[in-house]
């Protein structure tokens, strides 16, 4: 199993939006080179990627076995807790405004209403979807919620 | 390589001057024993269990080998799905220590294998 970790994804995204040479990479991700170059080998070495010259570029050929692996649920749910458990540590422990937590009784209306409220957002989110910018300068959104007993009873069962 | 070859082998990359009798007195193997298993005769599971807590006493301090302690009594209380994801979680944590810099080549070779 590959576990696509966090840095490789910040990369293929760049790569993604177009080809790109290290220096030009480096810029878009906001990493350090080695970490670059360190990311561009595994994922060279994967298949995911190739170089032309001195762009690299993706690999338009990927087999099923690794776009499975690359939707492996188990990895993309590490992948996101990480980034999600950064907000809550860095929220937590340095009082930032990267995440917020609450935890409400709500009657059937105020369930309706906050369903709304949340559909706006979506939609909101979503038309913002074709803007372009460098990658290091993109902001991750999360939201949702849960029954309280029933998020318990998941986790301890 | 076997995984009693690969013990031996680090045990003696991190102790090449030790001798028999204080490798024997130090893993808490009879010497006899600890000779033959240097020439091949295979480990039980008590043995294995003993070189490992002699190389683990080496490289942790002793707060270390506590929560390693505590590590391994979870992994034995945990269901196969919650393995599955610590597992998955570690080895992130190793990729990411690869890509950053943060492992040695020893280690980075050692994930490797």
């Amino acid at each position: 199993m590959y576990n696509f970790t966090i840095l490789e994804r910040m990369i293929l995204e760049s790569i993604n939006k177009g080809d790109k040479s290290l220096n030009e990479i480096k810029h878009d991700s906001g990493m350090d080179q080695q970490i670059c170059e360190n990311v561009l080998y595994s994922l060279m070495a994967k298949g995911l990627i190739k170089i032309e010259g001195t762009k690299y570029k993706m690999n338009a050929g990927l087999s099923e076995a690794i776009i499975a692996e690359l939707k492996d649920q188990l990895n993309m749910t590490v992948e996101i807790g990480s980034l999600v458990r950064e907000c809550v540590k860095s929220s937590i422990l340095k009082g930032n405004d990267s995440f917020k937590f609450k935890k409400v009784y709500m009657s059937e209306s105020d369930k309706k209403f906050l369903k709304g409220m949340l559909y706006n957002l979506e939609t909101f989110l979503d038309g913002l979807k074709s803007n372009k910018g460098p990658t290091k300068e993109e902001t991750f959104i999360f939201w949702g919620g849960e029954n309280y007993a029933k998020a318990v009873s998941n986790y301890i069962s | 390589m076997n995984y009693q070859n690969s013990i031996i082998k680090n045990y003696r990359k991190i102790f090449p001057n030790r001798s028999l009798r204080v490798s024997a007195e130090e893993i808490g193997i009879n010497m006899t024993r600890l000779h033959r298993i240097f020439n091949g005769a295979e480990m039980k599971l008590h043995e294995y269990e003993a070189f490992e807590r002699c190389l683990r006493k080496h490289s942790c301090k002793p707060s270390q080998l506590n929560f390693i302690e505590r590590i391994i009594e979870g992994l034995s209380v945990m269901s196969e799905s919650e393995l599955g994801f610590f597992e998955v979680e570690i080895n992130h944590i190793l990729k990411l220590k690869q890509f950053t810099g943060g492992l040695s080549t020893i280690e980075q070779s050692a994930i490797a294998q």
